[in-house]
């Protein structure tokens, strides 16, 4: 490893510490401004990631960043990284929003719209742990609005 | 238990990054899950856009309408994908609903902009519609100063005003002279409003990306 290779600490919200290739670590729009703007002490706080989340976006960003990779093995790689657990895949997009890494973000709400775009409005409650407050007669009305859509 | 970090509720701004790519059939359906999701699909901006990201989509998604009519009288549209066109052996077209129930009129596409199409029969009873969300519009009446005239329309989107507008110059049918008028219709006041003849033939859409332009 060449002596010029710089590495950033992360602490997440759950007091686990990454150490981890500033080259890599700037993938995050966010850590990059930090380091740009000189904000970096020596640990940089990612206060509303937890360590498993940030473990799997540590995992993408080396991926990604891997030299040499081809096209079609980052594709494989990427069809496997999102087959989680919906609740997974959610605090994966809300830390990929806060890490301000747009490609994951797309990757993942992509993810979430393959799944969902199939669903009924009550899956849909569930999924998103949404409640319900329109009256029978106001749902009713508006599914009347398009009902070719639900055929 | 449940796993507390796992079960994150994902903020106004994120459901908008993800139903913005959702297809449009399912976001009708999606209309019905909330009040919130309801007001979020609905709003303006949302549809904004939704319709930019659509139209930079890198996939090509283009749809063609095609229109048939029949020696009855009776037309009818159906829809493929413009890429299939060139890629595909055999194309696959699918069905539209005639946005109006009744057979008896004929209508002729006027224009295109952005997934809308303008319809008219002629001289009367025209009107906008969505095809993919099959919604239409009835336009109110025009009523030009002449019985008989010719009309030409344009259609197209008014980016200054964020709105879409109709241009029709009515011509003088049974008399000689060279009078015409000129109406515009907006989408935003549902309403159409005179504006002066200038003569000679002003009007052109054919612009690439279907801006309204004045020569």
């Amino acid at each position: 490893m060449s002596s010029s290779t710089k590495f950033l600490t992360l602490k997440t919200c759950d007091d686990k510490k990454f150490v981890l290739d500033e080259a890599i670590a700037v993938r995050s729009q966010t850590i990059k401004n930090m380091v740009e703007d000189d904000c970096v002490s020596n640990v940089i706080p990612l206060p509303n990631v937890d360590s498993k989340t940030m473990t799997k976006v540590i995992e993408y960003w080396k991926k990604h960043s891997e030299e040499g990779i081809s096209k079609d093995m980052l594709m494989d790689f990427d069809k496997a990284f999102v087959k989680v657990h919906h609740s997974i895949l959610h605090a994966l997009i809300l830390a990929a929003n806060f890490l301000n890494d747009k490609e994951m973000l797309d990757m993942m709400c992509q993810e979430v719209v393959d799944r969902i775009k199939g669903k009924t409005p009550e899956e849909i409650r569930k999924e998103f742990d949404i409640k319900n407050d329109f009256t029978p007669e106001e749902e009713e009305e508006i599914r009347k609005e398009n009902a070719w859509a639900f055929e | 238990m449940k796993d507390l970090n796992f079960t994150e509720i994902l903020p106004p701004e994120l459901i908008t990054e993800i139903l913005l790519r959702v297809p449009v059939k399912s976001l009708l359906k999606f209309r019905s899950v909330s009040i919130f999701w309801l007001t979020l699909i609905s709003s303006h901006e949302f549809i904004k856009n939704y319709l930019s990201l659509s139209a930079n989509n890198k996939e090509d998604t283009h749809h063609v309408l095609i229109f048939c009519q029949s020696r009855y009288y009776k037309g009818n549209f159906k829809e493929c994908l413009f890429r299939s066109l060139f890629n595909d052996s055999v194309t696959e077209a699918f069905d539209l609903q005639y946005p109006i129930e009744n057979d008896n009129k004929l209508f002729n596409v006027l224009g295109s902009c952005n997934g809308l199409i303008f319809l008219a029969e002629y001289l009367e009873c025209s009107l906008l519609w969505n095809p993919t969300t099959r919604m239409h519009k009835n336009l109110p009446d025009i009523r030009p100063r002449w019985k008989k005239y010719y009309v030409e329309y344009g259609f197209g989107y008014d980016e200054l005003r964020d709105d879409y507008k109709i241009v029709g110059i009515f011509y003088n049918r049974s008399g000689l002279d060279d009078d015409g008028e000129v109406k515009i219709y907006s989408l935003k006041s549902d309403s159409w409003t005179s504006v002066d003849y200038i003569g000679e033939e002003i009007l052109n859409t054919s612009d690439s990306n279907r801006k309204m332009r004045f020569l």
